[in-house]
């Protein structure tokens, strides 16, 4: 628990959802909604979301520690590398016609199930899983550091 | 129809979408549930976080704050630079959220990475009798459900189970990827995907993974109004006719009455 006392507690919330808040409604509180859209905004509109989305796939890789194959493709971690799998299982459900990019979720499981094959031994396979977690890994790191998944175990 | 109707119709088309949001959101918000518990908040910190904040990073984040010594200012600046990618989505959505009248306010107030994508993809295809604006509303306040109630389920279990949540994540960058590809495969030119990917790749070579974005949104926002010229004709296409037609008429009207004026 913080040692902060409360509305220093309070304070610091209000801040980020003020900080956040702002940048949500700033765009639409600057412009007009009562004139018509001015042409840069549609522009920006039209042009902005592909450059957006490509950003957004950037910054959900944004910790991937490239240069260790095989597990790169996994964030860089055992633990990931075999939950990512389970991931992948989760993926294809989504509700965004998934059958036209299903080689994209194939691809997953088939290098999840080469890198498994290829994985050293158990004893050997648990040190690395404990120095690994302790690295910057893809995302934030969460309160369990041991390795929980069934091939640790 | 009656209004009740109109809500319930637009509920039932809108759940679909949301289905990957469901299970990225129940697994991350609960993590982030777990995680405030483990750092010795009550159950309810996490539940008031996600309600009030509602952005996954800086949520994270607000941890720490919290732990750290008190520091106004900084906390203030530090948000707002995690946060300030949402510009870009108020900007690309300004015309689609036009004229809602109430629910634009909580169309705006739970504008997330997430929603935005979904929103974005899905209004393409949204049925004709389905009501865009209650559809858009059910869309944000399901995925601020989601991500509140696991927050709320992950702060009151907290580390009762051994539970280890990494790497199942990955159904956010999955979705992203998806919605990306789908994005490119919708375009006839792709420049400004490319432009995404390359300005973000690179400022993240340049900057690395803790500031990168405001560079590389930076470089996208330079880039797009400097090639604004060549690419406004590409990227003419409006999301629907009625409104194309309408802005047409409108803007030839303000030129008759500029050349009135001259």
């Amino acid at each position: 628990m913080t040692d902060m006392p409360l509305y220093q507690q309070a304070i610091t919330v209000l801040l980020c959802t003020a900080a956040t808040m702002l940048t949500r409604f700033l765009p639409f509180l600057v412009i007009s909604a009562r004139k018509p859209t001015p042409p840069l905004v549609r522009y920006l509109g039209n042009a902005l979301p592909a450059a957006i989305f490509g950003l957004l796939v950037v910054y959900c890789l944004k910790d991937v520690a490239w240069g260790r194959p095989p597990a790169a493709w996994h964030a860089g971690t055992h633990r990931c590398r075999c939950h990512s799998w389970a991931a992948s299982l989760v993926a294809p459900h989504a509700g965004l016609d998934g059958g036209r990019h299903s080689p994209l979720y194939a691809a997953r499981p088939t290098r999840v199930c080469l890198s498994m094959w290829k994985r050293p031994a158990k004893q050997a396979g648990r040190a690395k899983c404990n120095a690994q977690t302790k690295g910057p890994s893809w995302q934030w790191e969460g309160p369990l550091r041991v390795c929980r998944c069934w091939l640790c175990r | 129809m009656t209004k009740g109707h109109v809500c319930w119709r637009a509920l039932l088309a809108a759940f679909p979408y949301t289905t990957p949001i469901l299970a990225g959101f129940a697994f991350l918000g609960f993590a982030y549930g777990v995680y405030m518990n483990v750092m010795g908040f009550p159950f309810y910190y996490p539940f008031l976080l996600a309600l009030v904040i509602f952005g996954g990073s800086l949520e994270f984040v607000a941890v720490s704050l919290l732990l750290a010594p008190f520091a106004p200012l900084a906390t203030f600046l530090l948000a707002l630079l995690i946060q300030a990618r949402h510009l870009f989505y108020g900007l690309s959505l300004f015309d689609t959220y036009r004229g809602l009248g109430w629910k634009r306010f909580f169309l705006i107030y739970g504008l997330c990475d997430e929603t935005f994508s979904i929103i974005f993809t899905a209004k393409r295809r949204l049925p004709k009798d389905v009501d865009r604006g209650w559809f858009m509303l059910w869309i944000t306040w399901l995925n601020e459900g989601y991500w509140v109630l696991s927050a709320l389920l992950g702060g009151l279990v907290g580390g009762m189970l051994p539970f280890d949540t990494t790497g199942l994540g990955f159904v956010m960058t999955a979705m992203f990827v998806v919605i990306f590809l789908e994005q490119w495969l919708h375009e006839s030119c792709h420049a400004t995907a490319m432009l995404g990917i390359l300005a973000a790749g690179g400022s993240l070579a340049l900057f690395g993974a803790q500031s990168f974005m405001v560079p590389a949104m930076v470089i996208i926002l330079l880039a797009l109004l400097l090639a604004r010229r060549p690419l406004e004709q590409r990227y003419a296409t409006p999301f629907s006719e009625s409104e194309a037609a309408g802005d047409g008429g409108g803007r030839q009207g303000t030129a008759v009455e500029r050349g009135v004026m001259r």
